[in-house]
């Protein structure tokens, strides 16, 4: 399983747990996946430099508990604070801002499997910065696709810049729910493909420098390597 | 006398009330966050959405001041006064779920115009899925006939007072 997209340091895994609780239940406006990102990146902040604060130390049992309400209180002011902002927004979205604060993504990044271990603070900010680029370049198809139109947020609500007058209407499946599980799956589909490409050439590159130089041998022994272990 | 000694507490017990009273102390201090952030932003909030009623249903009603639901669907509803000469009637915002996700949905609803509230269009949304929206979904012609009993009866110069109505 090492290397393969499965691995826990593939990015595949949770990419697919973060797109069922942010790319699929969400509307397909651009707006609305500026408005998910940016909440995604305030929880993994938070998330990871929380952490490691001392005052955990003195709560015993109480530290995960403490945790998860501290992200729940963390949207909910995100929420507030988006309803003085843009409601229309606020209301679309409901709680699909919640599900983020409770998905798996969040709560790997925060805890650590093993306890005596550091967060990695660096890959964590990593992580949620591709997977932000990933989404909002889902939410931007759909929304030109879906609805012809991109959208962005505003101080009085939502601004539609009209892309595409006239689209072909089959494309209007991408503005539904269904289209965005298509949409995720063709996303995640691609990045399954990105991960393996970039498994096989690393693996190429480390057969490479123990033989002493690139062939079409140490190719092919990736590839098979890579085989073996699926 | 027997003096009562103050090592009665052990350590894994005092550790343990340390750790709940810092618990209790940070669970009281984001409740305090939240309800001072709800103060702050509801003002603003209802000034937004009220201009952005009166985007949607134009120049005939003209949007007065908020009125209460007093029903459950108060955290996915709004609902604002309209006033037109000497009539009045209710403008409610309300997250309906459609095929395309939660939309924000304006109804109009004037007791004498029918029982049925009005679909009004979408919050910020215009094209092909706003048309789609209003010919098709039966979810929003579900809540244009379920308004009316969520809102109550408007009563002309009081202040309003939604009760729920007997349900149809």
């Amino acid at each position: 399983m090492q290397g393969s997209i499965l691995s826990s340091n593939s990015r595949y895994v949770p990419f697919v747990i973060m797109s069922l609780a942010m790319l699929v239940p969400s509307p397909a406006r651009f707006a609305c996946g500026i408005v998910l990102v940016i909440e995604l990146n305030i929880l993994v902040a938070a998330g990871t430099y929380l952490k490691p604060l001392k005052i955990w130390t003195l709560l015993s049992d109480y530290k995960t508990l403490l945790m998860l309400v501290a992200l729940v209180t963390i949207v909910s002011i995100y929420s507030l604070l988006l309803g003085a902002w843009s409601p229309a927004i606020q209301m679309q979205l409901g709680f699909v801002l919640y599900l983020q604060a409770a998905s798996s993504f969040i709560i790997s990044t925060t805890f650590s499997e093993d306890e005596g271990k550091d967060i990695d603070k660096l890959g964590n900010i990593k992580q949620s910065l591709v997977f932000s680029g990933v989404a909002l370049i889902t939410f931007i198809l759909r929304d030109i696709l879906g609805y012809g139109t991109i959208t962005y947020p505003t101080l009085s609500g939502v601004h539609e810049l009209i892309i595409l007058k006239s689209r072909v209407s089959a494309f209007t499946l991408l503005a539904t729910i269904p289209g965005g599980m298509l949409c995720t799956a063709f996303t995640l589909v691609l990045l399954a493909l990105f991960e393996r490409g970039k498994d096989i050439l690393s693996r190429a590159q480390g057969e490479a420098k123990s033989t002493g130089g690139i062939n079409s041998t140490s190719i092919n022994n990736a590839n098979r390597g890579d085989s073996s272990d699926d | 006398m027997t003096d009562i000694s103050p090592n009665i507490i052990s350590p894994s017990t005092r550790a343990l009330a340390k750790a709940g009273g810092i618990m209790t102390l940070s669970i009281m201090i984001m409740s305090a966050l939240i309800v001072l952030c709800t103060r702050l932003t509801e003002k603003r909030r209802v000034e937004i959405l009220k201009e952005n009623v009166q985007n949607i249903i134009g120049d005939e009603w003209q949007v007065a001041e908020e009125v209460k639901i007093h029903s459950p669907l108060e955290t996915s509803a709004v609902s604002f006064l309209l006033r037109k000469e000497d009539k009045e009637g209710i403008a409610v915002v309300m997250r309906v779920e459609t095929l395309y996700g939660p939309m924000p949905c304006v109804y109009l609803y004037n007791a004498e115009d029918g029982e049925d509230a009005e679909f009004a269009g979408v919050l910020c949304l215009s094209g092909t899925v706003s048309q789609l929206l209003k010919d098709g979904s039966s979810n929003i012609k579900y809540w244009a006939r379920r308004i009316p009993s969520i809102v109550g009866d408007a009563v002309v110069g009081e202040s309003i007072d939604m009760g729920v109505r007997d349900a149809r």
